[in-house]
């Protein structure tokens, strides 16, 4: 009996010890190049994926680290090994710079010509913008022709009635979301809800439930909700290109699984995996992707989304101040209502 | 001034013949502390800084005819602001604090009071890095019994009061590993975000030694305050330390309660 409270003390001291802090790296150029590996190998989301070996990474890049001689070359070197995930999302910010990696859309050609959407044709100058929204009616009124070029820039509801009413007329709408690179997910949420018919079952979504590489968890259905007060029930074309990308890429994911709309353009650009934050022991900040979003058939759109027919910007259409994904798109909307 | 005395005479007389008196003593304070924070789940950093509370806490006894046993109950507001290492980014802190127990009072010797028992604690509010833009904010949630002891020692002219608890069991939330809040908020997915908690998975200390004194007629304290906690759950790691100096208030407040309810006579119309 006598040796129970040894036991008890014992016991304790033995659960005491299951939660040991987790260690800080040393802040000199190795911690940090170790915190930044250590955080992208613990919970960066696409390294089984994209079939990345993650140590050999890391092993290369160490044996470089003697070339490095301050923190402007740190942050390149960070910036270089952190480019080898071939990922928009991940990104290392300091007081001077932000490291990124664009070749999602660098690599290809944008199919998109900013002058040419708000040329005579199309936009002109007496468009209408409200929100992030810039929208007009073209081809004789026929069709509405709406530019969304960020889902930081949001909108109202009040904003999207006005706009749905000054399409009444149009026999369909062309919404444009080439070069939008994201924003927040409840705006491409809340957009593509004006496109549903009923809620509706558009995709998945995925997180890591501990360090190992593919720890994850089942995918947990994602829904678009319908506005059935505010409702577009007649064709929408999404036009898409290499730059559309994150949220962008969400809401094209929607917009797929939307009964009156049809995608044109190109590949968008991906960003699949919504990110999350964290830090060096230098204080730098280090951004990567953690929650793979899948569309309806749990494929991963970490490398984009296909259209449902892809139309390249034609460079004599260009010259003559004519977007060739709008009119292919106009032509797609006039076929519908035949 | 004679027919105000004989007033007041004669309300005494009648309270204490109709009703009995339960005394609650309160303890109010502001408090300010240094402040040691660590989430996993916004950072890999520890941060340090600065925080300030406000506490009451009151206890009164079960009834008028029994003293030795006490009922506890009491709120604050712990407030946080602190730094990473680097100092480039700080994190801010804000969790209330609700809590009631019992104690039964044994007098160890003269002038030497301990009191043990067991309180009830809910622990509610948030963790804020700003400059995490997607990840900005961790929930504080948690829910601990946990055994209380407090010790009153007053002897000499000199009050001191002592008071340690430990959480021991409960419940508490820790988001899953890799989850964001979009998922389980806009998809309510909460799936391992509530732990039940014990020793092996949360461990803490919460103390304070309070000096009491006496100014002009009024009852004040200064002590010092330590809370210790840390938890992991998901594999993820959460610490929360706070010491510092607080100075407080002590009154009491009377409550007048009928000596026997069955003894007021009803009025019936008819």
């Amino acid at each position: 009996m006598k040796s129970h409270p040894l036991f008890i003390l014992s016991a304790v001291l033995l659960l005491s010890s299951c939660l040991q802090q987790p260690d800080v790296e040393s802040n000199d150029a190795e911690g940090n190049l170790h915190a930044a590996w250590r955080i992208i190998q613990e919970k960066y989301c696409y390294l089984s994926y994209k079939q990345i070996n993650w140590d050999s990474v890391y092993i290369a890049y160490t044996a470089q680290l003697d070339t490095v001689k301050d923190d402007y070359q740190l942050f390149d070197h960070m910036a270089s090994m952190l480019a080898e995930l071939k990922d928009g999302h991940v990104n290392l910010l300091s007081d001077f710079n932000r490291s990124r990696y664009w070749n999602w859309y660098t690599d290809y050609p944008l199919h998109f010509q900013e002058e040419l959407i708000y040329g005579s044709a199309y936009l002109g100058n007496r468009y209408r913008a409200v929100g992030g929204l810039r929208y007009e009616r073209i081809h004789g009124g026929q069709v509405g022709y709406v530019y969304y070029g960020s889902f930081s820039n949001g909108f109202t509801r009040d904003q999207i009635r006005e706009m749905l009413y000054y399409f009444r007329d149009c026999s369909g709408m062309i919404l444009d979301v080439r070069n939008n690179g994201g924003g927040s997910l409840s705006y491409s949420e809340t957009l593509a809800s004006y496109f549903m018919q009923t809620t509706t079952h558009t995709g998945y979504i995925q997180h890591k439930t501990g360090p190992s590489r593919d720890a994850f968890s089942e995918p947990t259905p994602t829904y678009t909700p319908t506005d059935t007060a505010l409702n577009w029930a007649k064709p929408v074309v999404v036009l898409t290109n290499r730059m559309s990308y994150s949220a962008t890429n969400d809401f094209v994911n929607r917009m797929k699984q939307a009964p009156y709309a049809w995608v044109l353009g190109d590949q968008t650009g991906g960003g699949g995996g919504m990110p999350m934050t964290d830090e060096l022991p230098n204080g730098w900040l280090l951004r990567y992707s953690a929650s793979p979003m899948l569309d309806v058939n749990k494929n991963h759109t970490e490398w984009g989304i296909e259209p449902d027919a892809y139309v390249e910007l034609n460079s004599l259409d260009v010259v003559r101040g004519i977007d060739s994904l709008i009119e292919a798109a106009v032509d797609y909307i006039a076929g519908s209502n035949k | 001034m004679k027919s105000t005395i004989t007033v007041l005479m004669w309300m005494g007389v009648l309270a204490s013949v109709c009703a009995q008196v339960v005394t609650t003593e309160h303890r109010l304070h502001l408090g300010f502390t240094n402040v040691s924070m660590r989430d996993s789940y916004l950072s890999s950093m520890p941060y340090e800084g600065v925080g300030m509370s406000f506490a009451h806490a009151a206890s009164r006894s079960v009834s008028p005819e029994n003293v030795r046993d006490l009922w506890l109950y009491g709120a604050a507001l712990h407030l946080g602001v602190a730094q990473n290492p680097a100092g480039s980014a700080g994190m801010q802190s804000i969790v209330g604090e609700m809590r009631g127990g019992y104690v039964r009072v044994f007098r160890l010797r003269q002038g030497l009071w301990i009191e043990p028992g067991l309180q009830l604690q809910m622990d509610a509010g948030a963790r804020n890095i700003a400059r995490n833009v997607n990840n900005p904010a961790n929930m504080v949630l948690s829910m601990d019994v946990r055994p209380i002891v407090r010790m009153l020692f007053d002897h000499y002219g000199l009050k001191l009061r002592m008071e340690v608890s430990s959480p021991l069991v409960g419940l508490m939330f820790v988001p899953d590993y890799g989850i964001g809040y979009y998922e389980m908020v806009s998809l309510s997915n909460w799936n391992r975000a509530f732990h039940l908690s014990s020793l092996h998975n949360r461990q803490g200390i919460t103390g304070r030694i309070d000096m009491d004194f006496t100014v002009l007629d009024r009852d004040y304290y200064v002590g010092f305050y330590h809370q210790a906690i840390q938890y992991k759950a998901n594999n993820l790691f959460f610490s929360d330390k706070q010491q510092g100096l607080v100075f407080g208030m002590r009154f009491e407040s009377l409550r007048l309660k009928p000596a026997n309810r069955n003894q007021i006579p009803s009025v019936k119309p008819y």
